[in-house]
């Protein structure tokens, strides 16, 4: 659907992106993410036609983004960081008169299905300048879904918005997923990019870092450390029983909770399921600690 | 482009663009035929005291020729500052805002969105000037006397609103170059008086837009139509020669400029 391949962009001096990679396809909710000033909103903007790169293959679709004359070539919504309506239109007139491109022109009976999606119906006559940021934003995706476009591309929908706005955004674009929509959004929300997304690219410096399905990133990402709550407190027998087994690294006791790294590999679980069992050392919980988003961003953008 | 024009004209009513305008030439139509009358021969009795009516009546051109000259004497110098600095966000501001991004995006073009702007407010200031003419004609005459005819006043409204689109013009083009739209006022207004003292110094009026200012003058003092063809034609090509720059550097525009 998307196919970035060294994709470069200037202005003047300053080179935002350096040789970007990214590859969304049909169907997939792909997570945009990046620290403020990566490069993420100059790549959506160059994605929705918007603005040219420097160098670099872009293609949306079958199109290629260099080659185009007008952002309408492109089959496809966009939603800017911060969409701007005329404050003095309201609602349903904004979706009326961006209906209507000269070739096409959208039924007010679609209109109403759409604003009644986005849950401003009951808005539809109310000016755009009263709205708040988190109406603003669900007109925005009314207005990029108007035109029927298999591909979304949202850029920050869900920044600055309240635990509400955040939570009526994402029903959206997991609405858009149920349509059959391919979405490219962008984020520096990692919460909300693991609630809504099938796979992830962290863009550092202008560049990829990191390009994975969410379901791959966890799996690869899964550390040996292992927290385990026994149902005594823990002893310093429990601690050497522990310790003796050569794929334990290291040991952290707290009460009854200790926390045990081990050497990475399948054979270091049951190594200390084995442990466990020869010494009956009684457990009443185990868990696999895991990477959250935040801390495979951390790692990649910041290298820690 | 009909919903292009249904917006430029919802956004002249709601935002109030229409009435400022319409309010201000409606205002001078009519303040400036009483000043003549009434305000003008009251101050200068009191200034000078002792004169007699009579004097005042030869100092002054107390009649509707004379209202009509200091009704286009306040359009040119005040008119045309309400009119550009109303109109100075008509582009500038839509850049500056980014509200032409989801336009665009939706399949909007720009060429449609500059025209509708161009049409929708050319002719209001067409209608404004002549509709303020028209009244300052109509008052002037029931306080003083008839002693032009309408179709004169028409014809002199049309050129001021003609002159007026040359300014809608260069708001929307300085309005691609400038994203502030009080710069973009400035930079109309500098541009058009600069280009009006060129004319009066080096006396080629006739070639430029000013011309329609001076022509209606003429027609109004001697009812001399002497070269108004020259200079329509040159306002018309001028007036073309902008809006084809303006749409061209829309056209050539990067919306995510830094």
């Amino acid at each position: 659907m998307i196919e970035v391949k060294n994709m470069k962009k200037s202005f003047k001096q300053f080179e935002v992106l350096k040789g970007l990679d990214l590859n969304v396809k049909h169907g997939e909710i792909y997570g945009f993410i990046g620290k403020n000033g990566a490069g993420k909103s100059t790549t959506m903007n160059i994605l929705a036609g918007l603005s040219k790169p420097t160098d670099g293959v872009c293609l949306v679709g079958d199109v290629n983004v260099s080659n185009i004359m007008q952002p309408s070539e492109l089959d496809l919504g966009y939603l800017p960081e911060d969409p701007k309506f005329y404050p003095w239109f309201s609602a349903y007139e904004t979706l009326v008169y961006l209906g209507d491109s000269g070739l096409e022109r959208i039924k007010p009976r679609r209109i109403h299905e759409i604003l009644e999606w986005g849950g401003l119906l009951n808005d539809k006559d109310r000016r755009v300048g009263t709205f708040s940021r988190g109406m603003k934003q669900r007109l925005g995706i009314c207005s990029a879904i108007l035109h029927d476009p298999s591909l979304l591309i949202l850029d920050e929908p869900s920044s600055a918005l309240d635990p509400q706005g955040r939570n009526d955004v994402l029903q959206l674009i997991k609405g858009l997923k149920e349509m059959g929509k391919t979405v490219l959004f962008s984020s520096h929300i990692l919460n909300d990019v693991e609630r809504v997304c099938d796979k992830i690219g962290i863009i550092a410096s202008g560049k990829m870092v990191l390009e994975k399905s969410l379901k791959n990133l966890e799996q690869s990402h899964f550390q040996s450390v292992y927290d385990v709550i026994f149902e005594d407190v823990i002893t310093e027998t429990t601690v050497n029983c522990i310790k003796s087994s050569a794929r334990v690294l290291g040991t952290e006791t707290k009460e009854q909770v200790m926390v045990i790294k081990m050497e990475e590999g399948h054979e270091s679980v049951r190594s200390l399921m084995q442990i466990l069992i020869d010494n009956d050392l009684k457990i009443v919980g185990f868990n696999r600690r895991k990477h959250t988003l935040e801390d495979i961003f951390i790692k990649e953008v910041h290298g820690l | 482009m009909k919903s292009d024009i249904m917006k430029e004209l919802r956004m002249g009513i709601r935002t109030s663009k229409f009435l400022v305008i319409t309010a201000s030439f409606l205002f001078f139509a009519i303040l400036t035929p009483i000043m003549m009358k009434f305000i003008l021969p009251q101050l200068l009795l009191n200034q000078f005291q002792g004169m007699e009516e009579a004097t005042i009546s030869q100092m002054l051109d107390m009649s509707q020729k004379g209202s009509l000259l200091g009704y286009m004497s306040d359009l040119f110098e005040i008119g045309t500052i309400v009119v550009v600095f109303a109109l100075s966000g008509l582009l500038a501001q839509e850049i500056k805002e980014n509200t032409l991004v989801l336009p665009i995006c939706s399949g909007k073009k720009l060429f449609s969105i500059v025209t509708s702007k161009l049409v929708v407010f050319s002719i209001f200031l067409i209608l404004a000037s002549t509709l303020g003419m028209v009244i300052c004609y109509l008052y002037a005459g029931v306080l003083f006397a008839f002693d032009i005819e309408l179709w004169s006043v028409v014809v002199i409204g049309l050129l001021y609103g003609g002159y007026m689109i040359f300014l809608l013009n260069l708001v929307m083009l300085f309005g691609t170059i400038i994203k502030s739209s009080i710069g973009t006022g400035f930079m109309t207004l500098g541009f058009s008086l600069f280009l009006y003292f060129i004319g009066s110094y080096l006396d080629v009026h006739m070639y430029l837009p000013s011309g329609l200012l001076i022509s209606a003058q003429n027609i109004l003092a001697n009812q001399s139509y002497q070269n108004l063809g020259v200079t329509l034609a040159i306002s018309i090509i001028l007036v073309l020669m902008i809006s084809k720059i303006t749409h061209m550097r829309l056209e050539h525009r990067e919306w995510n400029e830094r």
